[in-house]
């Protein structure tokens, strides 16, 4: 189905829970994935994320809930019937198959000629960039090189939507950061509409246009990679998602303002208000400047506290300074001018209120 | 108190028990390597020379033994028993693997109460002795004809009865072995490729756990083959098997045509073990 | 999407069976459907049958029929009669000397074939298979080639002058003859499980507490044996069983010396006295129930059918 019929939904869970005895592996999970999207389903071991994925593929079935593909009601449809092409994590490759073969095997299921299929073949292969690897045998290539036929093998038979589990969990850093952005390249050529599993949250953050951030079973956000990391919706998010500087005190509204008190010092709060059930106060380390002690400025937030630990780390130099509740994590960049701050040398912290987020706990 | 002259001459005598013991070691191997091997090898030596007994040393070369052969087969029972054997142990191989591979199947990819005790059961044909299994099928079987009276001739079927109950154990460990090697989530991308489910196992599945098949076959087969006291109890007058030929041969035959004939059943079980190692690598399960 | 396929028998029967095993697959009933023939089989000719042998032992027999009733005549007989009594306990002796005969062979043989590798291992590994495949009546031929008056080890020594004809040592037809025919028959037995669980243990446990100042035979009692002992429980109790109801080698190469199971062939084949024959059997049966019960403790130690 194209948009052309108006459907722009791709994919869409609607209420679905799966359960593995008292267990709740995916709890109550609502989203849409429009068409030609890249959703990232992210999170840590446990969170219900690859149960999600495989249930679209039809490998689980949820529970309770609805799932549809391209407007259909697929909950009960059987996966061969259903239109998605997958990479597995360890990408599953026949063994006892050419790599050719591997490709030709959901062609040969949906009945194409054996001249299309030959045509096919050198067409994905040359997409993935490996002309000429047809006759190889999976076994002897090298990590990079299965997965680059494992996704060949996926986009093959043309599907719906492609589903991407730790597509690059079992490569090196080098060859996933390569990866990483041949995969988004090729996902936005063909415009498919694309579901990707991942723990690895810098992955999600460079390939993704939205993010659904997993824990317990339970999206806690969805939102783009740029909301996800700079407005977390909760604790949970802003914690898992790049580096955090949760701030310890008092919390509390006065004159209008939501203020933290941190042994005395108050820190204004970017927040419409207090929620009932608490929070949590944190700031980026990058957001933050370490200045010599001292330094004042009305206009921004300052926190006193001392240098325990320098970390040198090229483009960046990382402070650990404490604040006397906790201890935390400042990043200056290497620039023109910085001066650098001893062990043991007190400082000011300094950042914008602006910068001084609310997660709801 | 020890001096340095005492105990360099103690570091000697440590090497010289550990030189002394590893030589041991090595013998040890050798012979059992010799005593494993040596009754078939002097088999096929005796059936090459000339006398018509087993005398030792062997007296010249002679290849008399088997040109001989081919008159006296029909004779022996030989020729009858050879194809009633072939025929039975086919069978068992075949009837065994399939049974096995359900049950392995089923014990691999899913979680029974009680598991253990399962396992058990299934694999305790291994050490039942088979002399029971004869003798207690055997009055099954009779007891089984009392009730539906009616009188049951042992032939074919009775005995392959017996040969699938004590082989069943072999094909569900070796098939059992080769799918916890594999990987299921190769049958999840066939059927994500729009493979059915029949044509995930045909296709994926069973190619990828052909050694556990083949080497369970070729187990049920061989044991299947040499099997003498289950088929002394539920053979017929007219399927007498090999071994059974074979066991009333040894006294009352020339031990060189005994021998001759021991010799190409020799060859004849070691080409199928390597044919089918060449064919399907069943080693790797054995 | 286009399946051609559906149009044919083949993906018509592709079809529907298929549904039928997604219906079942994770289903109770499909599980049980998988493993229910084998158990069927193995309750069938296994357990049922064992049944009427145990009742045909309580069977009083008299005059040359089996007679309806109860009596544990057969079993005291067996137990009491100083022919049986001998029997019993030359069967079980003859068990215990193979197992201990087989596990000082197997286990320096089954630890040179893990550790030695090559070449090497592969001949262990070939040698002990081979007799596996081969007739148990041909491996007695070759034992009686080699152990009778004038074969090829007796003809030996004699030629060695080691031996004369008046005092070379009988081989044949008696115990020993017996010992040694079936000590060939179960040394694969003992050395495959052995093989199987030392494939598991890593040499660096025997370097390092060699490191640690252990001496060959402590590495031995300390580290190889403990760990090893589920590959070792496993030979030795299939070893010990299989040797009590061995037939063939020992009808063969025992002359006149007799066994259990050569005791209950012979009641069966030439009287009419099957509850005889079955009290025999059931002691067999009651040993193997004893093992078997073993091996389920042994057996959880080596998870799953992969293992043993």
């Amino acid at each position: 189905m194209d948009s052309a019929d108006g459907a722009e939904i791709a994919i869409q869970y609607d209420g679905v829970t799966k359960e593995y005895g008292d267990l709740k592996a995916v709890n109550d999970v609502s989203f849409d994935v429009k068409d030609g999207e890249l959703l990232a389903l992210l999170g840590p071991s446990g969170s219900g994320k690859t149960t999600t994925l495989r249930m679209l593929a039809g490998f689980e079935k949820p529970t309770e809930g609805t799932i549809s593909l391209a407007g259909d009601d697929v909950t009960h449809v059987p996966t061969h019937k259903r239109d998605t092409g997958m990479v597995f994590q360890d990408y599953a490759l026949f063994p006892h198959m050419t790599v050719g073969d591997n490709i030709a095997f959901g062609l040969k299921r949906q009945g194409f000629e054996k001249g299309e299929i030959q045509e096919r073949i050198d067409e994905v292969l040359d997409m993935v960039d490996l002309q000429g690897f047809a006759d190889r045998n999976p076994r002897n290539l090298s990590g990079g090189q299965q997965q680059r036929v494992a996704t060949a093998r996926a986009i093959a038979i043309e599907p719906e939507v492609m589903l991407m589990d730790e597509p690059l969990g079992a490569l090196d850093k080098k060859l996933r950061d390569q990866l990483e952005v041949e995969l988004t390249e090729l996902q936005a050529d063909l415009g498919i509409t694309t579901l990707y599993v991942t723990h690895n949250q810098e992955e999600a953050l460079t390939i993704a246009d939205r993010i659904a951030v997993m824990n317990e079973g339970e999206i806690e956000q969805i939102a783009s990679p740029i909301e996800v990391y700079e407005e977390p919706a909760t604790e949970f998010v802003a914690d898992f998602i790049g580096d955090t500087n949760f701030l310890e005190g008092d919390l509390h509204e006065t004159d209008g303002r939501v203020v933290l008190d941190i042994e005395g010092t108050e820190v204004d709060v970017n927040a419409a208000g207090v929620p009932a059930n608490g929070g949590a106060v944190f700031v980026r380390p990058e957001k933050m400047n370490a200045r010599e002690a001292g330094y004042t400025d009305e206009s921004v937030n300052t926190l006193p506290g001392t240098v325990t630990r320098r970390l040198f780390l090229g483009s960046k130099v990382r402070y650990f300074v404490d604040i006397g509740r906790n201890v935390v994590t400042v990043d200056d960049s290497n620039k023109h001018g910085t001066t650098l701050h001893e062990p043991g040398d007190d400082v000011v912290l300094s950042w914008s209120v602006h910068d001084t987020r609310l997660a709801h706990g | 108190m020890a001096t340095s002259d005492d105990s360099a001459r103690s570091i000697r005598f440590d090497q010289l028990v550990s030189r002394a013991g590893s030589i041991g070691y090595r013998a040890l191997i050798w012979a059992t390597i010799v005593f494993l091997l040596s009754p078939l090898v002097v088999v096929v030596i005796i059936s090459f020379q000339e006398s018509a007994y087993a005398t030792w040393p062997p007296q010249g070369f002679t290849l008399e033994h088997y040109t001989a052969l081919p008159n006296q087969l029909g004779f022996l029972g030989v020729e009858e028993a050879l194809f009633v054997s072939v025929e039975l142990a086919v069978a068992t191989g075949i009837v065994s693997t399939v049974l096995g591979a359900l049950a392995a199947f089923a014990i691999v990819r899913y979680d029974f109460k009680y598991q253990t005790t399962l396992e058990t059961i299934l694999i305790s044909p291994l050490i039942y002795p088979w002399i029971v299994v004869g003798l207690s099928l055997l009055l099954f079987i009779n007891r089984v004809g009392d009730i539906l009276g009616l009188t049951i001739e042992l032939n074919f079927w009775t005995l392959l009865l017996g040969h699938v109950m004590f082989t069943l154990p072999y094909p569900i460990r070796t098939i059992g072995a080769s799918l916890q090697n594999y990987d299921d989530s190769l049958e999840e991308a066939a059927q994500n490729l729009g493979a059915t489910e029949l044509e995930s196992y045909l296709r994926v599945t069973v190619p990828l756990i052909q050694p556990g098949l083949m080497s369970g076959f070729v187990f049920a087969f061989i044991l299947s083959f040499n099997q003498y006291i289950v088929s002394l109890f539920l053979s017929g007058p007219e399927t007498t098997t090999m071994p059974l030929v074979l066991f009333s041969l040894f006294y009352n035959t020339a031990p060189a045509t005994l021998a001759a004939i021991a010799t190409l059943l020799m060859a004849g079980v070691l080409s199928v073990i390597f044919v089918m190692e060449y064919l399907f690598g069943i080693s790797d399960f054995m | 999407m286009t399946r051609q396929e559906s149009e044919t028998t083949f993906g018509r029967v592709n079809e529907r069976l298929s549904s039928v095993l997604r219906k079942y697959s994770d289903t109770q009933f499909g599980k049980y459907a998988l493993i229910g023939p084998t158990l069927f089989v193995v309750a069938v000719l296994m357990i049922f049958p064992t049944i009427i042998l145990l009742s045909y032992s309580f069977n009083p027999y008299d005059q040359g029929a089996i007679q309806a009733g109860s009596t544990l005549a057969h079993y005291v007989r067996a137990f009491t009669t100083t022919l049986y009594q001998d029997t019993l306990v030359r069967t079980i002796k003859i068990a215990v000397i193979v197992t201990i005969i087989d596990f000082v062979l197997g286990f320096p043989l089954a630890y040179a074939a893990v550790r030695k590798g090559g070449w090497m291992g592969k001949l262990i590994v070939i040698a002990t298979l081979a007799p596996l495949t081969i007739d148990l009546v041909v491996r007695s031929f070759g034992w009686f080639i080699l152990l009778n008056g004038t074969g090829v080890i007796n003809s030996t020594l004699m030629e060695l002058g080691l031996v004369t004809r008046g005092n070379a040592p009988q081989l044949l037809f008696n115990e020993t003859g017996i010992i040694i025919g079936l000590s060939h028959v179960m040394l694969p037995f003992m050395v495959f499980p052995i093989i199987n669980v030392m494939h598991t243990i890593p040499h660096d446990l025997e370097e390092a507490a060699q490191n640690l100042g252990a001496n060959r035979l402590t590495v031995f009692t300390r580290i190889l044996v403990p760990l090893a002992l589920p590959g070792i429980s496993a030979g030795i109790l299939i070893t010990f069983v299989v040797s009590l109801a061995s037939y063939v080698t020992p009808a063969l190469l025992g002359g006149g010396v007799r066994v259990i199971p050569v005791v209950i062939t012979e009641t069966f084949t030439s009287t009419s006295n099957w509850p005889f024959a079955s009290a025999l059997s059931m002691i067999l049966v009651g040993v193997a129930l004893l093992v078997i019960i073993a091996y389920q403790r042994v057996l959880k130690e080596m998870e799953g059918v992969g293992g043993v």
